[in-house]
């Protein structure tokens, strides 16, 4: 996995816990890495998730929700480094839309070993439309707080159900959105 | 306790950043030399296939054979140096243009909306065709072309392959008639060889013979002074043969051995003349300035022209030497000549005029130098016309010419100077040889 995602996730818990929590998690999950991350490496996925996973036993908290909230944050990241070149994108549609064929292209430039997850979107009628998340690994609730985030940042009235797709671990998951007014 | 656990964090927080920062150093570093190889290969692909353009470029230059590419509706992307010459214009100049303007529209090129015809033509079983082409100077070339298609970046490319056919065949006439001329000249060398012995001994004895009938007759005449003293005599020879016939026999020989003379003379020219032909090459050459063997060649064939024409001569004083055998040359202009002074004589008595006119002139380009020799002779029949340079062809009357003029004439210019030897005659007007000689 790229290494932005560990130094992204080590920021967050930094923000929202605090110095002595990210370290404690480094420290009691002893990564193989040594747990010194940089942006342009990448890591092993595991290593993260058993952070995930001791994060929720320090915080006595689901391991869903605060990869939900990692998502949340994430999107915020996304917005305050690449503001300009998301300036684009007008609607949640438009974004989501754009992800597989002109967002992923270009993280491909720079990381073109990425293991980017397979993005389908599909505007089913003027009111729905729908995002299939496909990938090997089961972030399917970080894919659900980037959406929310999503929604959120453009002040779309959109409403979204997650369907969790066989096998149902979190590697594939359908997100049907639904505008509330137009 | 609390402050110190944080502290402690902290510290750990540092040297794992620290650390970290020195991966993405070594990174970083990794990728500027990633970046640098791909440079390398990238500027010696790009050189590769700028040579290999270049190669593909140098193959269309020097193609004698028209090539050019054409859209599918028939309009030139691509034409080489060879297809702007077979329609005599400028290299570039053809693109752009519809081939529908370049070649006259027949069964097989006849443009219709769908440009159906040049998949036509494309297909694979078709053979080259020959069409007509439009040049702008108004001139209808014969032209083989062949095409075929194929596809570039999903767009149908027309690819036509012309040859002037004028050219290929003039070529060929050539090389027919210099391979046909090489044949007879072989036979003609072992006949030479054969016939020459056996006429240097008839020659021999025809000389002998004609002293020894001097004697005989001397003798007789000494005979007859005396005959009358010597009756007995008159009977014996009168017994012998007739004094009719005897006085016959006597002014009749001395005729009869001068005419065989002069006959197996004539053999002997011809036989020098097929021997000079079949072995070429053994002069060496010179720079010449030709306008000085010009002059020669008109005097010493005066005697042939001077009663039956006038003579002009417009010689480029600017003339460039050339290289060629002096002599050789100087048998061209007097074979020319004297066909010229025989057509001129010819046409004279034809329209009962005194006189007709020869004109030599020289001239240059930067290829070739050029000798024509003009007379306003009795032409050469257009039946003929092929036939002219082979060895024995005449229209004289036996006895006058024996045919080999202009065969020698072929021979000295085209083998042994790699010139050519060209031909332009009205019947009943006249005639122009143009003789011309590379420089
Ligand atoms: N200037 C001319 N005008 C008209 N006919 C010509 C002329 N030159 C050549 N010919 C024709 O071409 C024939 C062949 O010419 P060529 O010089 O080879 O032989 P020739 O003149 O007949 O005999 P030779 O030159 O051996 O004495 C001539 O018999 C004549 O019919
Ligand atoms: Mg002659």
């Amino acid at each position: 996995m790229k290494g932005i995602v560990f130094t992204e996730f080590i920021q967050f818990i930094e923000s929202e816990f605090g110095m002595v929590i990210a370290d404690h998690l480094l420290v009691a999950t002893n990564p193989k890495s040594g747990g010194a991350y940089t942006a342009v490496g990448s890591y092993d996925a595991g290593e993260l998730l058993a952070m995930v996973v001791e994060l929720a036993k320090v915080k006595q908290a689901p391991v869903p929700v605060l990869v939900k909230a990692f998502g949340n944050y994430l999107f915020f990241r996304f917005f305050e480094t690449h503001g300009p070149w998301l300036a684009a994108y007008k609607t949640t549609e438009q974004l989501l839309g754009a992800i597989e064929n002109h967002i992923h292209v270009e993280v491909r430039k720079l990381y073109p070993d990425a293991e980017l997850p397979h993005l389908t979107f599909r505007q089913v009628d003027t009111m729905t439309s729908e995002l299939r998340y496909q990938s090997i690994r089961p972030l399917a609730d970080l894919a659900e707080g980037l959406i929310e985030s999503t929604i959120r940042h453009f002040g779309d009235p959109i409403t979204f159900v997650r369907v969790d797709l066989p096998p149902a671990d979190g590697t594939s998951a359908c997100f049907r959105l639904t505008r509330t007014s137009s | 306790m609390a402050v110190i656990d944080e502290l402690v964090a902290y510290q750990r927080m540092l040297s794992r950043e620290r650390a970290a920062r020195e991966v993405a150093e070594g990174l970083l570093e990794q990728k500027s030399r990633e970046l640098y190889e791909v440079n390398q290969r990238l500027r010696l692909t790009s050189a590769t296939h700028q040579r290999e353009a270049y190669y593909l470029q140098t193959i269309l230059d020097v193609a004698r054979d028209g090539i050019m590419t054409l859209t599918s509706d028939g309009v030139i992307e691509k034409a080489n140096a060879s297809a702007a010459s077979i329609f005599d214009c400028k290299a570039g100049a053809l693109v752009k243009r519809s081939v529908c303007d370049l070649v006259e529209s027949t069964n097989a090129i006849r443009p219709d909306h769908e440009n159906r015809f040049f998949v036509d033509l494309c297909s694979h079983a078709r053979p080259a065709i020959q069409v007509v082409g439009i040049r702008d100077n108004g001139e209808r070339p014969e032209i083989e072309l062949s095409a075929s298609s194929g596809q570039f970046e999903n767009c149908e490319i027309i690819i036509w392959i012309l040859r002037d056919i004028d050219v290929i065949q003039k070529i060929k006439r050539q090389s027919d008639l210099s391979q046909r001329l090489e044949g007879i000249g072989q036979l003609a060398a072992g006949i030479a060889h054969e016939v020459n012995t056996p006429i240097q001994y008839i020659y021999e004895n025809m000389n002998f013979f004609a002293d020894a009938w001097h004697a005989v007759d001397g003798a007789l005449r000494a005979c007859e002074q005396h005959l009358g003293s010597a009756p007995e005599l008159v009977d014996i020879i009168g017994k012998v043969c007739s004094k009719e016939e005897l006085r016959f026999f006597r002014s009749e020989a001395p005729i009869a051995i001068e005419e065989t003379k002069l006959g197996v003379q004539r053999v002997a020219k011809i036989v020098a003349a097929i021997k000079e032909f079949s072995h070429p090459g053994t002069e060496e050459k010179f720079l010449t300035d030709l306008n000085v063997v010009v002059e020669s060649a008109a005097t010493v064939t005066s005697n042939h022209w001077r009663p039956v024409a006038e003579l002009k001569m417009e010689l480029d004083p600017s003339l460039p030497h050339v290289a060629c055998v002096r002599s050789s040359i100087n048998q061209v202009l007097v074979n020319l000549l004297v066909n010229a002074a025989d057509a001129v004589q010819e046409r004279n008595q034809k329209c009962a005029r005194d006189q007709g006119q020869i004109t030599i002139k020289t001239r240059y380009d930067d290829a070739n130098i050029y000798l024509l020799v003009s007379d306003t002779g009795n032409g050469i029949n257009p039946d003929h016309i092929n036939r002219i340079f082979n060895p024995f062809f005449t229209t004289k009357d036996v006895g006058k010419g024996t045919g080999q003029g202009l065969s020698i004439t072929y021979d000295i210019v085209a083998e042994k100077h790699g010139g050519d030897v060209e031909v332009d005659s009205v019947l009943g007007a006249g005639t122009t040889f143009t003789i011309s000689l590379p420089r």
